[in-house]
């Protein structure tokens, strides 16, 4: 028989609502509340051992004791499942109930689940790290909630490994699953096209990453003959011993250099540590990269007011949005600063 | 490569030379290059003295 461990908030132990919210930790035998539902759904299959109670606010307040609290719980009663709530749409209480089902899974191995409204914090914070099975935002829908939980949850105590998210009904964790499947991959992408060009209803087997929030095109430069212009590359050049350690892939920094070092002896002194392009034209001669020899001619004959001292580097393969994001805004603020008012990016 | 730049955000751009070197033509001799490259950066500083109200690929 499997033994499951319940974890449940003050309001639905019965203890009361916000001003009992400062309950102590508890443990009761059985089921208790939401775990008769619970009891129902799991039926013959497995049986919910002990009830975990917490009072919201004192979850937060004592948060690493409770936590340890809980564990020794699960470890006491060897339980082989925590399930915790469903908190639905309630911030403080579902925060807990991920938490918790994070620290037995991490600290324990012990399979852990619970069911959330999608748009409660929890999700975001604990989506990749805790199995949710998406519930209505209030109680209302408890048995359906219930009867979800304890469908997935047997599956994670047999060990059974989980279907994609779509598929199996919970929160998709954001990782990739090998399967082995009967119809090879050119059959599959047919057969999407083919609905596809029938507009019938197909799905992605990878999931596309969320396009860029548009971005409010900047005012143009009044007079390039008056204007400063900076030269920016996501193509790696930097000096031949990376004094700035920029990672060659999936960058997180980025740096800028004098021009006049760049001028030196042709560029002989730079080279490109771009993960993803073949470098040895740009080694070959660095103005293929960053196009110095042409801002300067632009400089000397009028064509822009001024070519900035610096040019900003950092590698654009394998970078994630966030951290490009990020990199684009820091180096933004810098060439505000210096009052430049354009930049030339160069990409591969 | 333009398509990608769009879709990452981009609001000015212009296609250039190859994947592996943008603003470079080692096909060219050296002064041809250069001549080329000068002609590509005063296409793109044109693009940053162009009124936008929105992403345009400028051909």
């Amino acid at each position: 028989m499997i033994k499951v461990v319940h974890y449940i908030n003050q309001f639905f132990a019965g203890i009361g609502g916000e001003d009992k919210a400062d309950a102590p930790f508890e443990t009761r035998a059985g089921a208790v509340g939401p775990g008769r539902v619970l009891q129902l759904a799991l039926g013959d299959r497995a049986t919910v051992v002990q009830t975990l109670v917490c009072g919201d606010n004192t979850f937060h307040e004592k948060r690493d004791d409770v936590i340890e609290a809980v564990l020794k719980a699960l470890q006491e009663t060897g339980a082989d499942l925590l399930i915790a709530g469903p908190a639905f749409n309630a911030g403080r209480y579902g925060l807990a109930c991920a938490a918790i089902c994070a620290a037995a899974k991490e600290s324990l191995s012990l399979p852990a689940i619970t069911g959330l409204f999608p748009g409660n914090p929890a999700v975001d914070v604990y989506h990749d790290r805790v199995v949710i099975v998406p519930t209505g935002n209030s109680a209302v829908s408890m048995k359906e909630a219930m009867g979800a939980i304890a469908r997935v949850g047997m599956k994670l105590a047999a060990g059974e490994p989980l279907r994609p998210a779509a598929e199996e009904g919970t929160i998709p964790m954001g990782y990739r699953a090998n399967w082995v499947v009967d119809t090879p991959a050119a059959v599959r992408a047919v057969d999407m096209l083919l609905a596809k060009m029938h507009g019938l209803p197909y799905q992605n087997e990878v999931v596309l990453p969320p396009q860029a929030e548009p971005v409010k095109p900047a005012a143009p430069v009044s007079d390039l003959s008056r204007a400063t212009i900076a030269l920016v590359t996501e193509g790696g050049l930097v000096p031949v011993d990376n004094p700035d350690r920029i990672e060659s892939s999936d960058a997180t920094r980025w740096a800028r250099y004098p021009l006049a070092d760049l001028a030196l002896d042709e560029g002989a002194n730079f080279k490109s540590i771009h993960g993803g392009y073949d470098a040895r034209w740009v080694n070959a001669d660095p103005d293929r990269m960053v196009p110095l020899d042409a801002a300067r001619a632009l400089e000397g004959s009028g064509f822009i007011g001024k070519l900035h001292d610096y040019f900003y580097v950092t590698v654009g393969t394998g970078t994630s949005v966030t951290s490009a994001t990020a990199m684009g805004q820091a180096v933004a603020r810098q060439l505000l600063a210096d009052g430049v008012h354009a930049a030339i990016v160069t990409s591969t | 490569m333009t398509s990608m730049a769009q879709a990452a955000g981009a609001n000015r751009i212009i296609a250039s030379g190859r994947i592996p070197h943008p603003i470079g033509d080692p096909t060219r001799s050296p002064e041809e290059e250069f001549v080329w490259r000068q002609g590509m950066l005063r296409q793109a500083l044109n693009t940053v003295a162009t009124p936008i109200d929105k992403a345009r690929i400028f051909a």
